[in-house]
């Protein structure tokens, strides 16, 4: 039992730490003797590697700010989000309004920041559910392997294969547009990339000793799946969450745009600028604010998932060109699924997707 | 080669047996069923409709149903638009010019200028214009197609007047190759800025990695000059892999199309698909999103294929 433990850290540190420079196997050794010890340090200098990324750090101030103020700002603001006031329609920015007004003359930052409750938790949610779907998957592929993970990743494969937008809008379409139904059909069309990445680590560490001697020493599945495979595959996931929101963002705000996300009274800066469309003349001001809002938050986010990409997924920041080939050889391998597909490829599905995996 | 590329096309054959099976199962959701276009039409009578029905097979088994629909869907028989009353197939092959000729012109466009970019950045590696060409593409590829569509029909066509709000060219007129470039500008802009940003950081990356290789410092020590270096050596190599995920990316601008087609008025296939969800015409929804999986699934095959054509080291068994 003790050495699985020690075997487990080990594996740890060798996967999460960029900084590996003058860490001998001795050091390691040393390092792995307490579990205790070696946690600290590991968050701090994750920490440490995070924080030399200067714009991802901005980033990360940048996304809180926006956060804070989608939740506490409409309570703060001295405006009500529905309170009209005729005599001062789209009216353009100003020290009492700091984003106009719009054609009711209700004050448009108030309902931005509300707005971005909506977007914010349409993203957060949606993220989840393809996080959720993408590991069960990925898990079940990675670990049964044979024909569930030939069944499963075909269907993956498939899945990648249906342009993401035309689908969204299709669905959308066929289900009514609704905050549930946003949430879920997000979720459908994004959790390709996880499922992949998730199968991909299972599938090596499923083979590691430390697995071995857990299942030797009597862990069931379920045990090694969620406490062995899962707790090692989660840095990958956590660069592909944290870019899934802000391409969840982008996903719903075109949605609703295109008018078939959410709608009137329901906000999300998606349906603002919607609305802003139609007054492109007469108020301009109405379609630059929630586009800046959601620029932001994506931006801040992209930004923020480089930095932990450096933190936690070091290798798969560019694509080693012998991994480029290694994937090619596949190709000819007849076991193999076909390996040059969508999504798979760094950035391949990219649009809302700045991964590269 | 050539039975490299039959097996590819071997193995696509799940994956589009899958797409059809996927755009079957959607039509029979679809309210009214698969027939429901039919039944409106004044000289569609009820003898008729039973004789549409079984053509397709909708009288029969749900796996006879697939297979029978199958086969009119081969032939290009895609069912009726429920709005415009004309077979699907004609209303799609239509709108599909103006949408290639945007998705062209935004491929073009990317290219042009995300290889310079790409290249500077790899060059000028760890300088301040490799930072800024760094930080800018995170902007570009952050940027929502929409609302950069938005802004720029504000700034461009309301604000300076320089551009057209929309639109192939002026309607019922002949229209001039110089004209057609001037409606073209800003949705061309739209459509390629997101994927010259990723075409550029993606080149960068792909070079600098080249660069690392030991040949280039053996290059290097024998004094070839850095220019020829960087781009008889370097490029050539690093542009392999670039030019299979620009063929992956294809696609994209097809996505890219749709939301372009729609803020810009562009009479292609993407406004197409965005008219008929606000209408609910399911058939031709089905229609397009076949046409893009099929897109998607080519460019896979074409990236395979180039990548085997442009570098020697690849042999196909």
């Amino acid at each position: 039992m003790a050495s699985s433990t020690r075997e487990y850290v080990l594996t740890d540190l060798d996967d999460t730490h960029t900084d590996r420079s003058g860490v001998s196997a001795e050091h390691l050794d040393a390092l792995a003797v307490d579990e205790e010890v070696v946690e600290i340090p590991g968050w701090r200098r994750n920490w440490r590697t995070f924080r030399k990324n200067r714009p991802a750090v901005i980033g990360m101030i940048v996304f809180l700010v926006v956060l804070g103020a989608a939740i506490f700002g409409p309570m703060l603001s001295p405006y009500d989000t529905l309170a009209q006031d005729l005599s001062n329609r789209l009216q353009g920015p100003s020290l009492a309004h700091p984003m106009g007004t719009d054609e009711l003359g209700r004050d448009s930052m108030t309902r931005i920041l509300a707005g971005g409750r909506v977007s914010l938790g349409v993203a957060a949610l949606a993220t989840t559910v393809a996080l959720t779907i993408g590991t069960l998957v990925g898990s079940l592929a990675g670990y049964y392997g044979r024909w569930v993970d030939n069944v499963l990743m075909r269907f993956t494969d498939l899945a990648l294969s249906l342009p993401d937008l035309f689908l969204l809008i299709l669905a959308a379409s066929l289900l009514g547009p609704s905050f549930t139904t946003m949430v879920i059909i997000i979720g459908l069309v994004r959790w390709m990339n996880v499922a992949r990445l998730t199968r991909g680590s299972f599938m090596t560490l499923r083979e590691r000793e430390f697995v071995l001697s857990a299942r030797a020493s009597g862990t069931g599945t379920r045990g090694i799946i969620f406490k062995h495979l899962l707790p090692n595959s989660l840095s990958p996931l956590i660069v592909a969450g944290t870019l899934g929101v802000a391409s969840a963002i982008i996903a719903e705000s075109t949605l609703s745009f295109l008018g078939l996300g959410l709608q009137p009274p329901a906000s999300s800066w998606g349906t603002m600028l919607r609305n802003a469309q139609q007054q492109i003349f007469t108020n301009p001001w109405a379609a630059v604010f929630p586009g800046i809002m959601i620029f932001l938050t994506v931006v801040s986010v992209n930004f923020m998932g480089d930095g932990l990409r450096d933190v936690f997924d070091p290798s798969g920041k560019t694509l080693s060109k012998s991994r480029f080939r290694e994937r090619l050889r596949g190709l000819r391998d007849d076991n193999e699924p076909p390996q040059l597909i969508a999504g798979q490829n760094p950035g391949a599905g990219i649009r809302y997707k700045p991964v590269d995996e | 080669m050539l039975k490299f590329v039959a097996k590819r096309i071997l193995q696509a054959v799940p994956i589009l047996v899958g797409i059809s099976l996927v755009a079957f199962l959607l039509l029979q959701l679809t309210p009214g069923g698969p027939t429901a276009a039919y039944r409106g039409l004044a000289n569609v009578s009820g003898e008729d409709l039973a004789r549409i029905e079984a053509e397709f097979g909708f009288d029969r088994p749900i796996i006879i149903q697939y297979f029978a629909w199958l086969g009119q869907f081969i032939q290009g028989n895609w069912g009726i638009s429920f709005v415009a009353r004309q077979p699907v197939f004609d209303l799609i092959m239509e709108r599909l010019p103006a949408t290639l000729l945007l998705m062209f012109s935004g491929i073009t466009v990317s290219l042009i200028i995300s290889i310079p970019l790409g290249l500077l950045a790899a060059i000028k590696r760890d300088t301040w214009v490799d930072h800024s060409l760094t930080f800018l593409s995170f902007v570009g590829l952050s940027l929502p197609v929409f609302w950069l569509g938005l802004m720029l029909i504000i700034v461009f066509s309301v604000w300076l007047g320089w551009f057209p709000t929309g639109g192939m060219g002026p309607p019922g007129q002949e229209v001039g190759i110089g004209t057609r470039i001037w409606y073209l500008t800003l949705p061309t802009i739209a459509i390629s800025l997101v994927s010259l940003s990723f075409f550029t950081r993606y080149l960068r990356a792909s070079m600098i990695e080249t660069m690392d290789e030991d040949y280039m410092r053996f290059h290097k020590a024998r004094g070839v000059p850095p220019m020829r270096r960087y781009m008889r050596h370097a490029f050539r190599n690093a542009g392999i892999p670039f030019v299979t995920v620009v063929a992956i990316h294809i696609p994209e601008f097809l996505v890219g199309a749709l939301v372009v087609e729609t803020i810009f008025s562009w009479p292609g296939t993407g406004r197409l698909f965005w008219d008929s969800a606000l209408r609910f015409d399911y058939p031709v929804l089905m229609g397009i999103l076949v046409l893009g999986s099929l897109m998607v699934v080519a460019s896979n095959l074409l990236a395979d294929v180039l990548y085997g054509q442009l570098d020697p080291r690849v042999r196909f068994d």
